[in-house]
């Protein structure tokens, strides 16, 4: 994968100040799901959490999101699936394109609604709904108006066995997901996401309420996933981003930072920030 | 994968149309029973103004004091000539009345006779009514007669034209001789109550009393729809309420800091805790039922100021806990961890911390308290609140001739028409006024929709305006002083 | 703190210690006198409840215990003027059922039987063999205890009625009805507008309509009776008119409505702060789905936060069971044994009222009367009031 640099650098008015300034976006050669362009974004108070994003998001593969608490991660990976819609008054300026159709995700023409529907989401803590396992993972079916039983049964049973936990219950799938255990019930939720087909899926540290074994399943499940969706995980976890993603972005005070193939942000950083943060430096 | 296909996303998108359709719906359904519910409230409140408005407004004359003797009063100017004293009468109107015979004596003097056997304010028989004939001592009353044509609206909601006749009376002579002097002002509109009618229309009077301006929050209930008023309710309503907020207040803020400042977490607290929840939700009418059973018959407050006042006390009582237990449960526990680790005592944190910074939420759950007890109805009807008071509870203090003298006095007035007035007198009473019946605002507008004449309903109605007013004023207050709380307090 | 004990002065001595020790110790009894009150007040609700279920048994159990007169008349026969007693079969002293003969009596017209009304005993018969007696006049006291069968089978209650009956069947079936019309209206309406406050309004927006709505529950039911009794229930019966159904100015629909009116805020209130206490994440998790607002509703919120829903449902029944002036002035206060919201009914608590408006002779059992029927609707609300409050505190540890 050859790499040619991107000239353009980005420079926001208002961004804070880094000790170095961001390492331009190298160019990627991997066909895109995804581009973000000159993405800002404000809060409901004002606060502007995200400065000048450019980046892309190569196709089938694992982009992981690093930086310390507060950089805007989270802010970011919420803007592919237009969460801060929930919210009125949060601004976003700037695109972010989904391709092949070069579609403006943040456009307001583009309802939200349609967004989520191609870009899922997992949350950090596993929020199962207050229903059996095998409503939870046809949630997605069913307020698509999706009634067909026939089609729903073979569609869960596809994402479960997707989220790889089918065995550990398909004899139970009457019972409430609260019943699962947290790394089960967090596979749950991959699965609901899974289950309508998504285009793209976010992960925002989904492995950050589980113990090891569990996370080491989740992560088994990402690189077992990025075979038919594309993935954007955000991660405090530095081995976790080494050991599963194919790019890393580095963000630091809502700027990227740096952004490369992982293993040459971690063998060989160009920014002298980066290289500090993930030697433990600060962060 | 990357590919989606137009074909896919058209489906998606119909799909998701159909959706936000509904979603629409429901929305604008929400909204308008939103709506819906706060338009009611107006309505109510716009329905009570108009319903209320005359009785709310309407002035009419009255006796200045209730030291009343029914309705033959009669009424009008009083003039002194030389030493006589004489009384202007108002213009009498005569409906009713044959309009052949009585159209060729208008404009000419004419003559009543008989008319003190009818009661005066109500007209009299025009049959009554005739030329002079023989000595002017013979008629009742002298006057002259004036016509005048009017359209009425009757009975089935037609206009018709109808002759009215109205009689000026020449002023008619008093004898005072049995009157307090300073009752005596002329050129005064007064009532005279009549011991004894004389010839030619002249009256010996028992007792004159100057006649005031009334409107509906001056006068008393009456059986005159026109002239009944809310003056007894408001001032029950008010001296209840006092009573009410003496007793829920400082027990309800007691229990609050008990529970939350020194209660152990134990069996007992649970209990008090779940206790308090449901007194909360007991029915108004047994809280009736625990002041007849209890209070009236038990204790034996009777059917007093004081009975209501401590039910309604008891009844908002669980309100005054549970606001107070809000509002120090808000404060910090840092405060009081500074406030003991300074070296002070419980008592001393609470007093000088505790107390002060949850006072704004303890005002507010009080408000809220007392916007309940004033339109509580039930459990004051239940202790038999329900008569009819047409007098005030007694002052604390009254400067007056004791009732025994004045007694007294009106008996040697029977032989002596000059006997010397007692003597008013001070009297000491601070607590008399717990003792004395009453009435309140939602118990008299009880008793007005209860009653069969439409005249009553629009007194039920104004007496609705004020006490919604009060109600929704009170509860506004409250809901203000908790959002300025809200914005005020950053911990 | 001005009543700090003196040794905080700086001029301390032997004496200034001395000082301090009492100062302490007065301190301390303070603090306990003043704990001790605090106490008598924390404590004071539980005496009160004592003092309500007190009150109401003290005269409910002398309702089931002590005996009440039931006179009975003469009967009346056809074409008789008078009527001799011709045989006493019931003497003074002897227990008859109800339906049983007392007295027998003859006229030229025929023969007649009188027949105990109530069972129970015979205290005083008003003649003897050959006493003639005009119709219709005071004969026989049965001296009757009121049973739970009579309170609980029986479908009329009329304590004061020359025979009186206390079947508090009668004043159920109206609570029940207009608590019904009332839910009937608040469960949709409140419901749906939880919904809209929690999921469809700008929160600075709902800052302002909460309270608002609130303000529902804050009109002094009088208030609301006066709007059901000479607004709502005319409205209602053009209404129905328009269908060719007629219906009394009294009338449990009317009630009933302006009652749901009423609860309202209740339902709305309680559940909207249900469903605001599900946890964000679940929410998100269900708009991050693609599902619109009214399917995160109706699918995620509601399921989630049904204990709190269901808690808000039974207090506001609690609220409809127990409501009082609007049902006595728009309802009508007579007894009445149905369950047709177009009629007129009596519910407890406006059989309550009418009660006390007349003069009720203390001691009587149509005074006890009314207390038994103030506990059994005090058992119903506490049922509901408690269920709850249980419900609620469960679903408030679920989070
Ligand atoms: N709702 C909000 N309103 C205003 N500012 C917000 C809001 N949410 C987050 N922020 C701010 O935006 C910045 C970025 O937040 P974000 O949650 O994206 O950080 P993060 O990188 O995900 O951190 P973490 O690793 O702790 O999850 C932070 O400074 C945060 O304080
Ligand atoms: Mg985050």
């Amino acid at each position: 994968m050859g790499m040619i640099t991107d000239s353009s650098t980005v420079s926001s008015g208002s961004a804070p100040q880094l000790a170095h300034p961001p390492t331009p976006v190298p160019r990627i050669s991997d066909p895109l799901k995804a581009q973000v362009e000159s993405f800002n974004f404000f809060y409901a108070n004002g606060f502007q959490a995200l400065h000048g994003i450019n980046m892309p998001i190569a196709d089938n593969q694992v982009t992981a999101l690093i930086g310390p608490s507060g950089c805007g991660k989270s802010t970011l990976l919420r803007s592919f699936n237009r969460m801060h819609d929930l919210y009125s008054k949060n601004r976003y300026e700037g695109r972010i394109i989904l391709l092949p159709e070069n579609i403006n995700l943040i456009g307001p023409e583009l309802d939200p609604i349609e967004i989520r529907m191609r870009v899922s989401m997992v949350f950090q803590k596993p929020n199962p709904f207050p229903k059996s396992i095998y409503e939870n993972v046809a949630f997605g079916l069913r307020v698509r108006g999706e009634t067909n039983k026939r089609y729903i049964d073979e569609r869960v049973e596809k994402a479960l066995r997707g989220a790889a936990l089918w065995d550990e219950v398909k004899d139970n799938l009457d019972k409430s997901g609260f019943a699962l255990s947290g790394g089960q019930q967090q596979r749950l939720c991959i699965a609901r996401a899974l289950a309508t087909d998504p285009e793209i899926l976010l992960f925002d540290e989904p492995t950050a309420a589980l113990d090891p074994i569990s996370t080491a399943k989740i992560e088994d499940l990402v690189v077992e996933l990025k075979k038919t969706v594309t993935i954007i995980i955000v991660t405090h976890n530095m081995q976790q981003a080494a050991r599963i993603a194919d790019y890393t972005a580095f963000m630091y005070l809502g700027q990227l930072v740096e952004f490369d193939q992982t293993n040459q942000i971690f063998t060989n950083p160009s920014n002298p920030m980066t290289e500090q943060y993930l030697t433990g430096r600060f962060g | 994968m990357s590919d989606v296909s137009n074909d896919k996303i058209v489906q998606l998108r119909s799909q998701i149309a159909r959706r936000k359709r509904f979603d629409r719906i429901f929305s604008s359904i929400g909204g308008f029973l939103v709506v819906l519910s706060l338009l009611t409230l107006g309505v109510l409140f716009v329905n009570l103004v108009i319903d209320g408005w005359s009785a709310l407004t309407s002035t009419y004359q009255a006796k200045a004091d209730q030291s009343g003797f029914g309705r033959r009063e009669i009424i009008g100017k009083l003039i002194q000539e030389g030493s006589e004293w004489k009384l202007q009468l108002r213009p009498l109107v005569l409906t009713d009345v044959d309009d052949a015979t009585l159209q060729p004596l208008v404009g000419k003097e004419v003559g009543v006779k008989g008319r003190m056997a009818r009661a005066p304010e109500s007209g009299f028989d025009p049959s009554s009514v005739g030329p002079i004939e023989g000595p002017v001592e013979n008629y009742d009353l002298v006057g002259t007669l004036t016509r005048q044509q009017m359209s009425v609206i009757d009975s089935q909601g037609k206009t018709v034209q109808t002759a009215v006749y109205t009689l000026k009376a020449r002023p008619i002579l008093v004898d005072v001789s049995g009157i307090d002097p300073s009752k005596l002002n002329p050129g005064q509109d007064v009532s005279v109550d009549p011991k004894r009618a004389l010839s030619g229309g002249a009256v010996v009077a028992s007792n004159i009393v100057p006649l005031v301006t009334k409107n509906f929050f001056n006068s008393f209930p009456s059986r005159d729809p026109e002239q009944a008023g809310i003056l007894s309710a408001w001032v029950g309503t008010l001296l209840i309420m006092l009573v009410t907020m003496v007793i829920s207040v400082p027990l309800g803020v007691a229990a609050g800091i008990y529970l939350e400042e020194y209660a152990p977490k134990n069996k007992l607290t649970a209990l008090i805790e779940v206790n308090i929840a449901n007194l909360a939700g007991v029915p108004s009418i047994i809280w009736g039922l625990l002041a007849l059973g209890l209070f009236v018959y038990i204790i034996g407050t009777g059917r007093s100021i004081q009975t209501a006042g401590l039910t309604l006390g008891l009844l908002v009582l669980p309100i005054v806990i549970i606001s107070t237990r809000e509002a120090i449960r808000s404060i910090p526990s840092t405060i009081r961890e500074a406030s003991i680790g300074l070296g002070a005592t419980k008592w001393q944190t609470v007093r000088y911390h505790i107390l002060p910074y949850s006072l704004p939420g303890i005002l507010t759950g009080s408000i809220i308290a007392l916007s309940r007890a004033i339109g509580e109805t039930a459990p004051l009807v239940t202790i038999g609140a329900l008569t009819f008071i047409a007098f005030l509870p007694p002052p604390p203090v009254e400067y007056k001739v004791p009732e025994a003298e004045w007694a007294v006095y009106q008996e040697a007035l029977k032989a002596n028409p000059s006997a010397p007035i007692p003597e008013k007198q001070w009297h000491f009473q601070p607590t008399e006024w717990l003792k004395s019946g009453f009435t309140v605002l939602p118990i008299q507008l009880f008793q007005w929709v209860s009653r069969p004449q439409k005249e009553f309903h629009y007194n039920a109605a104004a007496a609705g305006v004020v006490l919604l007013a009060l109600t929704l004023g009170l509860n506004g207050t409250a809901i203000y002083l908790r959002y300025r709380l809200r914005r005020k307090i950053s911990w | 703190m001005t009543d700090l004990s003196p040794a905080s002065s700086t001029t301390e001595t032997t004496v200034g210690f001395d000082l301090r020790r009492t100062g302490n110790t007065w301190q301390r009894i303070k603090e306990g006198i003043i704990e001790g009150i605090l106490f008598v007040a924390g404590i004071s609700s539980v005496v009160i409840t004592i003092g309500i279920v007190v009150v109401l048994l003290s005269e409910t159990i002398p309702f089931f215990t002590v005996p009440e007169t039931k006179t009975i008349y003469t009967p009346t026969v056809e074409g008789a003027q008078t009527l001799t007693i011709s045989k006493i079969i019931a003497p003074v002293g002897t227990y008859v059922d109800k339906g049983a003969p007392v007295v027998e009596f003859s006229s030229p017209a025929g023969s007649a039987v009188l027949t105990a009304t109530a069972s129970g005993k015979i205290l005083k018969i008003l003649g003897e063999v050959g006493t003639t007696v005009e119709m219709n006049k005071h004969l026989v006291d049965i001296s009757h205890l009121v049973t739970l069968r009579d309170f609980f089978v029986d479908t009329l209650w009329a304590p004061v009625f020359d025979d009186p009956r206390y079947g508090i069947w009668s004043l159920i079936s109206g609570t029940l009805t207009t608590t019904l019309v009332a839910l009937f209206v608040a469960i949709p309406v409140g419901t749906i507008i939880a919904i809209w406050l929690s999921e469809y309004c700008y929160p600075n927006v709902r800052e302002v309509l909460k309270p608002s709505l609130e303000l529902l529950a804050a009109v002094p039911t009088v208030v609301y009776g006066y709007f059901a009794l000479l607004i709502v229930s005319p409205v209602m019966q053009w209404v129905l008119g328009m269908f060719g159904i007629t219906m009394g100015g009294f009338n449990m629909l009317s009630a009933g409505l302006v009652m749901g009116i009423m609860i309202i805020p209740y339902v709305a209130s309680l559940s909207e702060d249900a469903m605001r206490a599900v946890p964000i994440q679940m929410r998100e998790g269900s708009y991050a789905m693609g599902a619109t607002r009214v399917q995160t509703a109706l699918r995620v919120l509601v399921p989630a936060s049904l204990s709190g829903i269901t808690s808000a449902y039974i207090l506001a029944i609690a609220r409809a069971v127990g409501e009082t002036m609007i049902v006595a002035l728009a309802a009508g206060q007579r007894p009445n044994f149905t369950l047709n919201p177009t009629q007129e009914a009596a519910t407890i608590s406006a059989a309550i009222v009418q009660a006390t408006l007349g003069d009720l002779p203390h001691d009587s059992t149509a005074y006890r009367a009314i207390f038994a029927a103030g506990l059994m609707l005090m058992l119903i609300t506490l049922f509901f009031n408690i269920a709850g409050y249980l419900i609620r505190k469960r679903y408030r540890e679920a989070y």
